[in-house]
Order: structure tokens, then sequence, then C-alpha cells
């Protein structure tokens, strides 16, 4: 008996991380009609600026509390999601690609900067007497100046936006994206693992003759409660204009939704919920590049039992799952473990085509 | 005017990126030829290297070695510039990605052991030039590396590859190219002319990891392994050993590759009553059982095949709790890096000058098992006398059975002919965790297993 619950708390917990992902799927789902392939990625991002924040300045950290850690991380996440939906998303989805251009304008002259300043230009421009010292700083940001500029024109020119909103280049936007982020997280902080402790990591409590660890509680709870937020949002005046956009979208514009904000604060929350999923789950299992890839298959899971459209449908998928993976490990065979779990399942979306949703949508593909 | 404006801006913006793109000098790259000669450290103090150095002579002996490089080779052979004197080999190695701290170590050992043999001089009038390729410990990426490498860069062979999730995959393309492979492969024996294993198979070292929890009086034994070819040979090793021993199987319980979702697996040998654990997982899985089984206040021996406990290192334990990982035990393929055998102390030098790629490895553990690897590498090659044929070095390696090679740091190499004698290596020792010291400990010493 103390074996089953301690393999249904287990089952919890990792059900709660593939939970807060599917959320994430779902939300933005809703707003821009796109899966998100990097929402686990993008949570990732926030899991290690969690980590980077909190951690020992020996191991590579900046070394402030915790709490303060997580709080900025979060706040972080949010920033990133709906900067990610104004300077990539919003282009795509038949909006202006004004933030684009100047988005790209401004990095590329950000960076132009230096590499004039400190290489001078690409060696076919070897006829140019200064390129072997690199530019004076003046010239440097003149030409910087004009790269800028000249970015920026040949992006508005050229770069024209859709006139009808497609989602396969959104689907492309979100798979390069989660290559392009974990490239960065390499870079920035290596590929070498790291313990991401929480203060209750470790920490155990016994239930019974039963130990529970805090981190699984823990976890546990903050997914429901980030659910039962999420589900409150949704009756918020934003939320219904979410989900007026999710249920026609057409119409909504029609009668004065500002769907680019909506869509902006859709992808914040995703962001914020990703990154609370990624955080709990590498705080209570290790951070590292790899962390973000069974999570985000999962999470995918957990939203088709949703039917992509129903918060509490999605979460119980997520739970599902992770309980149904613990008890066929536990109770039948670790080796049939991922096997049984999606067996499960397939079997639920045979009986019931739209998961736990009662609104299911259909769509073109 | 307007479109010629247009024409310059494009063309000054394709070469400000073109630039930018192809400036990338960081060390941190996935290809990189490590340099033909560099400076050896002014003291080589074991009688290897003093033979190395004996060899060398001066600048003019060398030239006059360079004119005799494979003076006993028929013919052209890949990877061999009689004109220049120079050898190509080739390595894969996961120097980025989830295995990037393992590979770091790996890579640089081999670098290592390439610049110390042509500082001093070279082999029999050659000099060696590595080509190494950044796998990032994925299959396909290291199919394609083998090509290149095979295809592109005419690479004689292969030194020092590890990684067994990836490596059959290349046999198809190392068969068709002839090109030996001489490394840490693992699984073991494939029949396979061209691949020599060079370290005790993983199997063997679970064997070893039983016969060490016999000794401490454990009588359950359970494993826990990856599901693919790492787990299979654990469970192969807790198949053929616990028998020996009389003792009871309890639990074989698999973890998916790449997943942190190890908790049904800890649950079920807890369940199992095991005094005693195997696991074939990789660093950061182990880490989170380590942690798992002291949260549950469970306390059985653990022990793991040295690539995956990083013995030696902090790549394993360094992810668990510290009072998790106290006792954890790691088998050993060679020796521990804070030897004070002779031949470790000489590695450390050249590891503490080295500023090359892997420089900054956590794991110089792993640096030392590939330089050691790469040693007698040489020492194979030094008894080729000239004909670098691959007809020749098969013959050669397969008489090391007559005449083994000694190399301090690891078990004696003593290739004999197929089938099943290109397993060259047998025994490894165990080490223990320390982690009021964090330090490893050799327990017991290398030795094959019981039957």
């Amino acid at each position: 008996m103390d074996q089953l619950l301690q393999q249904i708390v287990a089952g919890l917990e990792t059900g709660s991380s593939y939970a807060l992902i599917g959320l994430a799927i779902v939300v933005i789902m809703k707003s821009t009609d796109v899966p998100n392939f990097a929402m686990a990625e993008m949570g990732l991002v926030a899991a290690f600026m969690a980590w980077f924040l909190s951690a020992d300045p020996d191991k590579g950290g900046v070394g402030w509390p915790f709490w303060l850690a997580i709080v900025l991380a979060l706040a972080f996440a949010a920033v990133f999601g709906a900067i990610t939906q104004f300077f990539l998303v919003r282009p795509l989805t038949g909006l202006s690609n004004q933030p684009l251009a100047i988005f790209a304008a401004l990095g590329l002259g950000w960076l132009s900067v230096d590499f004039l300043r400190g290489e001078g230009l690409p060696t076919f421009f070897d006829w140019f007497p200064v390129t072997d010292e690199g530019f004076p700083l003046g010239v440097a940001i003149i030409l910087a100046i004009a790269t800028v500029g000249l970015t920026y024109l040949m992006i508005r020119h050229w770069v024209k936006p859709l006139t009808k909103v497609d989602h396969f280049p959104l689907l492309l936007l979100t798979i390069g994206l989660n290559f392009a982020l974990g490239s960065v997280i390499e870079n920035l902080w290596g590929s070498t693992p790291k313990r991401f402790d929480a203060p209750w990591s470790g920490e155990t409590f016994d239930l019974g003759d039963t130990r529970i660890g805090w981190d699984q509680v823990v976890t546990i709870a903050v997914g429901i409660a980030i659910a039962i937020g999420m589900a409150l949002f949704f009756w918020s005046k934003w939320g219904v204009r979410m989900r007026a956009i999710a249920e026609d979208g057409a119409t909504a514009r029609l009668l004065g939704i500002n769907a680019g904000m909506v869509s902006l604060i859709a992808w914040a929350i995703g962001t914020f919920v990703a990154g609370a999923a990624m955080i709990l789950n590498t705080s209570s299992t290790v951070l590292e590049l790899g962390s973000a890839e069974g999570l985000i298959l999962k999470g995918f899971i957990a939203a088709v039992l949703g039917g992509f459209t129903s918060l509490g449908g999605t979460f119980a998928g997520g739970l599902l799952i992770g309980v149904g993976e613990a008890l066929a490990g536990g109770q039948i065979s670790t080796s049939l473990q991922p096997t049984i779990a999606l067996l499960v399942v397939v079997v639920v979306l045979l009986v019931a085509p739209g998961g736990f949703s009662r609104t299911a949508r259909t769509r073109e593909v | 005017m307007s479109k010629l404006l247009r024409v310059l801006a494009l063309l000054f913006a394709v070469a400000l990126v073109a630039a930018a793109c192809g400036n990338d000098d960081d060390d941190g790259g996935g290809s990189e030829p490590a340099p033909a000669a560099t400076q050896a450290p002014a003291t080589a103090d074991d009688e290897m290297a003093d033979d190395m150095a004996d060899d060398a002579g001066d600048d003019e002996m060398a030239d006059d070695m360079a004119d005799g490089c494979a003076a006993n080779t028929d013919g052209d052979v890949r990877g061999v510039d009689k004109e220049n004197g120079v050898i190509t080999i080739g390595s894969s190695q996961p120097f980025t990605g989830r295995a990037a701290v393992a590979g770091e170590g790996l890579i640089a050992g081999i670098i290592i052991a390439v610049e110390e043999v042509n500082a001093n001089g070279g082999i029999d009038g050659c000099t060696f030039e590595l080509v190494w390729e950044d796998d990032r410990f994925e299959i396909e990426q290291m199919v394609t590396n083998v090509r290149k490498m095979i295809e592109q860069d005419n690479v004689w062979g292969f030194v020092g590859t590890a990684g067994s999730q990836a490596i059959p995959s290349t046999y198809p393309d190392i068969e068709a190219a002839d090109t030996p492979l001489w490394g840490p492969v693992s699984p073991a024996d494939q029949d396979i002319q061209e691949v020599y294993l060079t370290n005790p198979t993983r199997t063997e070292q679970g064997r070893i990891c039983i016969d060490h929890f016999a000794e401490q009086g454990a009588t359950k034994v359970a494993a826990i392994g990856q599901d693919n070819e790492l787990g299979e040979e654990a469970f192969n090793a807790i198949d053929m050993q616990a028998p020996v021993h009389g003792m009871e199987i309890v639990a074989k319980e698999e973890v998916e590759v790449r997943s942190d979702a190890v908790a049904p697996a800890v649950l079920s040998v807890i369940d199992s009553g095991a005094d005693a654990v195997l696991t074939a997982l990789d660093g950061t899985q182990n880490g989170l059982v380590l942690d798992q089984f002291h949260e549950a206040g469970f306390n059985p021996l653990v022990c793991s095949d040295q690539g995956s406990a990083g013995a030696g290192g902090q790549t394993t334990v360094g992810l668990a709790n510290p009072e998790a990982s106290d006792g954890y035990l790691g088998a050993l393929q060679g020796a521990l890096p804070d030897s004070d055998m002779e031949f470790v102390q000489h590695w450390a030098g050249l590891w503490e000058a080295y500023e090359g790629p892997g420089s900054e490895s956590l794991a110089p553990n792993f640096s030392l098992q590939t330089y050691s690897i790469t040693r007698a590498f040489f020492e194979l090659w030094d008894r080729l006398d000239g004909d670098y044929s691959y007809e020749n070095f098969h013959a050669t390696a397969e008489s090391m059975v007559d005449d083994p090679i000694l190399i301090p740091a690891m078990p004696v190499l003593a290739c004999g002919p197929l089938p099943s004698g290109h397993s060259c290596a047998s025994g490894a020792g165990i080490s223990e965790y320390d982690a009021d010291t964090e330090t490893w400990t050799q327990v017991r010493e290398f030795l094959p297993p019981a039957s």
C-alpha cells in the first residue's frame, strides 16, 4: 500500500509538470492558433535564469536570494514571451512587420559596432586599407548606423506581412525557436548539468509508512494553484476576450477586440506558466539542456487530452499521464512504462475523441 | 538608382553576416585539428616518454626521419602522407550536448598525447595530425562525422572515439573503408575486424561490481538500466555474475534514455528489498537515483561502470546530495587521476600545462583515460616498423596476445585474433566516493571477474 501511494505521488509530481506545459500550450493555442513547439524550451530559459540568479558566484551564478531569483525569473519569462510575440510572431499573423524590422536593425547594428571595431571587413574587402586594424570608433558608429537604416528599410520593403494568416510559418517559427533557444542556453550557461536546489530540495516527511518529498508536495500544490489561477483568468476581461478569439477570431476582431494585445498577453502568460513548470521540474531533478525534451512531448499529449481548449481537461490529462507512467512502471514493468502510458491516452481518445473537453475544436489541417 | 542601392545594401548586409558567421575562433567549435606539433613539458619522467624523446634527436635528425616516414609501406594507404611525413588520425567526441563534460576531457586526452608524441619527434619519421569532430552524443551526428573524416579528411583510423549508444551505427562505414577503430567502445566484440576495444566492457565492469557486492556481504542484487544497449549490458552482467556468488536477483528495472523520470524504477527497487544495486544510466540519471534512494531512507550498495559513475570526477556525484553520493561505487577502467603512479603524474603535468580544447573540463579523469588509450595506440604504431598497411596493423595488433602492451594506468592490452580477440583488455578495479573529502579512492585492485 505504501508503495502504491508513493507511486501515485511520484506520478502526480511528474504529471503536474506535464500539465503545466500542456496549459501553456493551450493558452497560446487559444490566442494564436499555433502549437508552440518551443514552449518547454522557453520555460527552460526562465529556469536557467532562476538558477543563474540564485546560484553561488563560485558556481557561475549571482548569489541572490532564492525567492528573489524566482520572482525575477518568472517576470523575465512573462516579458520574454511578450517580446517573442511582438517581434517574431506578430509579422506572421497578418500584423505589421515594423517591430521585427526595428529589432533586427538594432540587433545587427549593435553587433556590427564590435565587428567593425575589432575585425574590420570580410576578407574580400582586403583592398580597403584600414580593415586589418578595424575602423576607428567614429567610423564604426557611422557604418553601424548605416547598417541599422539599411536593414530596417530592407525588412520593411521586402518582408511583407502575411495578408492571409497561415499556420504553417508560425509552426516552423516555433520549431526554429526551439532549436535556437537550446543553442542560446548552451552558449550562455554551458552544457554541464546543474543542481538547482530549492529550500525544500531533499527534505522529506513521513505519511504513515510512506516517505514523501517536500519537492513533490510543492510541485503538485503549485501546479494546482496555477491551474486554478488560469481558470480564474479566463473569467477576467482579457480572459473573456481570449476565449472570444479562440471561439471565432474574425467575429471577435469585428467586435473591436485587439487581437494583437490578446495574443501578446497569452504568450506572456504561457511562457510564465512554462517557466514555473520548468523551475519546479528542474529543482526536483537536474537542470540541463535536455530538461525540456521529455516535457514538451508529454505536454502536447496533455493538451491533446484537453482537446487543445479545455484547461481542466489538459490539467487532468497531464496528471493522468504522470500517474499512468508511474503505476505502469511500478505495478507492471518499467520496460513497458512509456508504452502503457501512451496506450492509455490512445484508449481515452478512442472513447472520447475530444479528450476531456466538451467542446473539441475541428480545424483544417 | 533605387534598385542599385538595394543591391548594394544587400551585399553589405550579406558580407557582414558572412564575416560574423565565419569568425568564430572559440574552441567550443565542432571541428578542430590538433596542432601538428607543440612544445611538451620539459620533463617526461617515465620510461615510455624517455623512449619517445630518445627517438626524436635534433632537428636535422627529425628531417631525416621525415624522409623515411612509412618507409616499409607499399603503395598508398589512406591517411599516410609519405611526402610530408604525416599520419592523419580521427576521433569523434561529444564535445557539446548532454555528454559534454566527458567529451571535453576525452578529446583533451587525445590531443595531449598527439602533441606529446609530435613534440618528441613522432614515430619512425612520422608525425600525427588529429582531426576531430563534435558529435553532441547524437547517433546521426556521429555517423556524419565518421563519414566526413573517412571521405574528406582521409583519416587512417579512429582513436579514442567513445559513446556506446552511437558507435555501432558507424560500423558499416568503418568496415567499408577498412579504417581501424581503437578506443573504449562498447558493446565489445561484434567480430568486426576493424574494431578494437581497449577497455573492459560494461558487462565486465558490471560483473566486477557484483563481485565486490558479494565481498561486502550483499545477497539480493537489483539492476537499473537504460532501455538500450547500455542497460542490456548491465542486465547481462547481473545474469552472469549473481549465480556465481549465489545471489538472488530481485529486480531489473528500465529507465528511458535521456529521461529524468527515474522514480518508478527507484520505487520498484526499493520495494524489492535489494541490498546492492547495479546501475547502467547516464550521469544525470545516476545522480537522481542516488538522491531518491537517500530521500527514501534506502541505503544499498550502488555501483556503476566507470563511464556512467564518472569515477574519479564529479560528473555524477556532483549532481547528487553529498549524503546521497557518499559511498557510491564506480568501476575503474584505469587509474584515478590523483594516483601517485608515475605515469599518472606525468599525465597530470601535461594536463596542467594544456590550454587547448577541453582544457576547462570538469572531468580530467576522462582525459587520463584517452591519454592512456592514445599512448597505447602509439606503442602499437611503433611496432609496425614503418609498414602502415591495414594488413600489417591487424597482424601486429592481434599478436599482442603474446606480447601485451603495458600502459601503467590501464589494464593489460592483449588483443588477439577474432572471434573475441579484439576485446583487448580484461579486468577492472572498484573505486569509492567519499563525500566529505570529495575524493575517489580505489578500494579493489584490477581483477578479472570471478568465475
